[in-house]
């Protein structure tokens, strides 16, 4: 929670947090190591200097240091668990359901829960979703369509086995899934961060949402045409949301065009914890006005309005959730009343 | 021949998402040159960095050099990469992209290159314009304007039209705009419209605002990419550096 200048509250769902071990005894190889460390640049290159972690604890970090920078000092209400396996790299896979899930057991309210499917997996993998669903309280999807598997370098969300994996979604009553569209991490040119396969799938499951996460940067332009076109597609701010430190300007002109072709509505911040603590990006947006220069060129502006839809009503709104009956129940579960505790 | 010669040949090759030179970027991290041979190291800002971006910019590297006639042979050398000794081995033999990567590339990166091209074209376009409207220009003296009615002097360059002078804007800007149109293979002739969608077509006089607009989208994804690429690349350099000292010590 955290007050707008208007003296407005604002509930925040932090829509893109990871619980990662990429310390080197979960390395699997070479690119484990290689993997953190390009995670680590991205940290250190856009934090401001007081927020940047020594890279060891960056590897592998506590449950205390996560609880602490999200719900004590991050404003963070609830924070959706963005899972990603990445097994090709990391003996025991970097942030899975399972690893996340022990978080979400022990502060139920505090978590969304995504679970993955991989369509490389086939008909084989079918049971093994169903099972992963039944035995964990999935809401979501994280779906990461530049994963490695087997040789194989990346996939589509068209891929005819994606789709059998799309109906099942709609059979489990799974309607929300997180796209990874954004920087690098995609070797070969079955570009697997072009976003024009979101474009497709959103047409044909029109009942689904599809949370487009980093906005497809460096895809961002064509992103905004898919979304202006589907109405079932979202944008996740994770990466996005930290330019405000380093280029506040650029960020500004993100923000624009996001309100323009998406609107207000459409919209979902989040932090990519712990690639960024989201304190001090949650403080810097909430302080953020378009420069009026932005705001007559494109004819939008963020509102209090819109800073309160994006930085958790949307998302509230997605996952079913009643804001109001979720602050009284999250008052009560232990850190709700370690919260209270510190301010009596 | 010295290797400043060399240099400014690496200069115009170009980063294809960021439509900037790998020199200004920083890619380069070392040039040597015994007269007859030229080797070459890049270095992109992660080690994920994609593969056929990658190629692209050292097959350029490659080329750009082969083209000086005291150039023989040429090594370029991708370091700290996922495909890095693929690409060094392949890109020195001079292969395609496909024979590099047989078993997962589909096709050569002609349609890649030219995407890539003609966003940069976006791009460059809408400086030119912006760079002329914050001179006191309006989008209806642009889409009457034309070519001819460029005059660059030295690092200043005016857009004459409507009776009066609007400028100055920065030579730069408008002479990159004219590369990438005639690499395009748009129109030169001084008669054409200044501004030109990239398939030749004039900008709908009726949806000029909307055409901009897009146009911004465009490339404010590309200068995102830039500071954030940079930015990833100093962390990168930084951290290394200091690995290495530490490796030393």
């Amino acid at each position: 929670m955290i007050r707008l200048p208007d003296g407005s509250e604002a509930f925040v769902i932090d829509g893109h947090i990871h619980f990662w071990d990429g310390s080197p005894e979960n390395w699997r190889n070479e690119y484990g190591r290689a993997w953190i460390e390009c995670f680590y640049d991205f940290h250190k290159s856009m934090s401001p200097k007081e927020a940047v972690w020594p890279i060891e604890k960056f590897m592998k970090y506590s449950e205390e240091d996560l609880i602490n920078d999200l719900f004590v000092e991050g404003y963070v209400d609830m924070g959706i668990f963005n899972s990603t396996y990445l097994k090709e790299f990391y003996k025991n896979g970097f942030n899975t359901h399972v690893q996340n899930g022990i978080l979400k057991q022990k502060y139920p309210d505090r978590f969304i829960l995504c679970g993955s499917f991989d369509p490389r997996w086939g008909e084989a993998g079918f049971e093994t979703f169903r099972r992963m669903v039944e035995e964990y309280p999935i809401k979501g999807l994280k779906l990461y369509t530049a994963e490695w598997y087997n040789g194989s370098r990346g996939w589509k969300l068209t891929d005819p086995m994606a789709y059998r994996y799309l109906e099942l979604c709609r059979e489990l009553g799974i309607k929300n899934l997180h796209i990874h569209k954004g920087p690098t991490v995609y070797p070969l040119n079955k570009d697997a961060f072009d976003v024009h396969d979101v474009d497709q799938a959103a047409t044909d499951f029109p009942d689904l949402n599809f949370i487009v996460e980093h906005i497809g940067l460096p895809r961002m332009d064509d992103f905004c045409w898919i979304a202006a076109q589907d109405k079932n597609v979202y944008a996740g701010l994770a990466v996005a949301s930290a330019f405000i430190h380093p280029r506040p300007r650029y960020f500004a002109e993100i923000m624009a065009n996001l309100l323009y072709w998406l609107g207000e509505d459409r919209i979902l911040f989040g932090s990519d914890y712990a690639i960024w603590t989201p304190k001090w990006i949650i403080e810097k947006f909430v302080a953020f006005e378009l420069p009026e220069d932005i705001k007559e060129e494109y004819g939008v502006d963020l509102t209090p309005q819109a800073k309160r839809k994006i930085l958790g009503e949307n998302a509230a709104r997605l996952y079913g959730i009643d804001i109001e009956a979720q602050k009284a129940k999250l008052a009560q579960d232990p850190i709700g009343q370690r919260l209270a505790a510190m301010s009596a | 021949m010295e290797s400043t010669a060399l240099w400014r040949q690496l200069e115009q090759v170009l980063d294809p998402e960021l439509d900037e030179s790998i020199v200004r970027l920083g890619f380069v991290t070392r040039l040597d040159w015994d007269g007859e041979r030229a080797r070459v190291a890049l270095r992109l800002p992660t080690y994920w960095c994609s593969a056929n971006f990658a190629y692209l910019m050292a097959d350029g590297v490659r080329r750009a050099l082969l083209d000086l006639p005291e150039v023989k042979s040429v090594e370029v050398a991708v370091e700290d990469h996922f495909a890095g000794d693929e690409l060094t081995r392949g890109v020195t033999a001079g292969k395609g992209f496909v024979e590099i990567f047989p078993e997962e590339s589909e096709e050569e990166l002609e349609d890649l290159r030219r995407l890539f091209l003609v966003k940069g074209y976006l791009s460059r376009l809408l400086v030119l314009a912006e760079s002329f409207r914050a001179t006191g220009a309006t989008y209806e003296t642009l889409l009457s304007a034309r070519l001819a009615d460029l005059r660059i002097q030295g690092d200043d360059a005016w857009l004459d039209s409507e009776g009066r002078a609007f400028g100055p804007v920065r030579s730069r800007v408008v002479e990159r705009y004219l590369t990438r149109r005639a690499e395009l293979g748009l129109p030169r002739a001084p008669e054409s419209p200044l501004l030109l969608q990239p398939d030749g077509r004039p900008i709908d006089r009726a949806r000029v605002r909307e055409e901009f607009r897009r146009l911004r989208a465009t490339v404010i994804n590309i200068r995102a990419s830039t500071v954030f690429c940079e930015a990833v690349l100093a962390s990168r350099n930084e951290r290394t550096a200091w690995e290495r000292k530490e490796a030393v010590s």
